[in-house]
């Protein structure tokens, strides 16, 4: 794990105020506990759907961009879908988002299901939200969807929180799956 | 320290420690898209205006001040006020913030200026905004307000006076002792 996390790091450098990944992405280093205040703060004023709205929107770009980039593409050469799945959740640990494990992995249809013990929320919520607080992991989905798309494989997916330690669930638990029309 | 020494030194506080998390200095951080802080913000204007986005930005921004000025404590102990901006600068600039410099600085009165050409906002505005749009920076002004409180300093206030967002060459903050 420390080597891995040592070769991720080495995909990065500094020129001028910026911190890029291969010399593309762009990146800043912010502390867990700051981007759980601002969510709350946002939950304050907009109320907790509408905080997820505007994480959702900011998120996919995120995710959007950072599937776009050409950093993306050479991480999964010679990689299954499953496998690149696997791959880009040990990356996100990486980026700092806590381990995330794949407990769930099916092709057709297509659907995943991550856990993951110690989200970025922390225990901000401790445990009473009435609902999943996870909002920045949708982002995921946008970069699923572009892994799929490696192989000329168009998925459109929905993104479900069906757990989160934000309401008292020893665990998050994410779904990609395949979206329906309801 | 230069800022290629710096860069080493950065990666090396940036630990995976054995719960899986990662760690700068010993507080769980994570590396986040730039265009996911620029698409949020403008979601925020979007939905409460540019006033209502700042001061919801800024607040969760000062809370990090004053747990960052902990941080920042230590390892700028002894060191002259302007040398202790510097180091902020640099670890602001090093940590993918921006490209940020110290202009200007008076002691007596109090005058800083720092000024930054890389913002995160990119070239979201196109140079077009009706004003400032570094809120996140909000967070370095009030580490700068709270370093110089430990200075024994009047209480300090900075404000951001240029912005690349609105159609200057590089964005601008101005510190100085705030009004009695």
């Amino acid at each position: 794990m420390q080597e891995e996390f040592k070769n991720f790091l080495s995909t990065f450098q500094y020129k001028d105020g910026e911190l890029r990944q291969m010399s593309s992405d762009r990146y800043m280093l912010a502390s867990t506990t700051w981007l759980t205040d601002l969510q709350q703060e946002i939950e304050n004023i907009i109320g907790p759907d509408g905080a997820y709205a505007v994480f959702e929107t900011a998120s996919k770009s995120g995710g959007q961009t950072t599937s776009e980039g050409p950093t993306f593409a050479a991480l999964f050469a010679g990689m299954s879908l499953e496998e690149r799945v696997k791959f880009i959740m040990k990356y996100g640990q990486f980026q700092g988002w806590g381990p995330h494990e794949v407990v769930e992995y099916s092709s057709d249809p297509f659907r995943v299901v991550v856990r993951s013990p110690r989200p970025y929320i922390g225990k901000a919520y401790k445990g009473k939200a009435d609902g999943p607080r996870c909002y920045y992991q949708v982002g995921l989905t946008n970069v699923i969807q572009a892994l799929a798309n490696i192989d000329k494989r168009a998925l459109t997916l929905q993104f479900t929180e069906t757990k989160c330690v934000a309401k008292g669930d020893p665990y998050c638990e994410y779904v990609f799956e395949v979206k329906t029309d309801d | 320290m230069q800022m290629e020494e710096l860069f080493k030194d950065f990666i090396l506080q940036l630990k995976i420690k054995e719960d899986g998390l990662v760690y700068f200095r010993d507080n769980r951080s994570v590396l986040l898209s730039v265009p996911w802080f620029t698409t949020m913000q403008r979601e925020l204007e979007g939905i409460i205006g540019a006033d209502g986005a700042f001061v919801l930005i800024e607040s969760a921004a000062k809370r990090w001040a004053s747990r960052a000025v902990n941080d920042y404590a230590p390892l700028v102990k002894g060191k002259p006020f302007e040398e202790k901006i510097k180091f902020v600068l640099q670890m602001h600039s090093i940590t993918g913030w921006g490209n940020w410099e110290l202009a200007e600085f008076s002691s007596n009165p109090l005058q800083i200026i720092i000024k930054e050409t890389r913002p995160y906002h990119e070239d979201a505005y196109g140079g077009k905004a009706d004003g400032p749009r570094c809120y996140y920076q909000s967070g370095l002004v009030a580490l700068i307000e709270e370093l110089a409180k430990l200075e024994g300093l009047p209480p300090t206030k900075g404000t951001e006076t240029k912005c690349m967002a609105q159609g200057d060459p590089y964005c601008e903050f101005v510190f100085s002792s705030a009004p009695e």
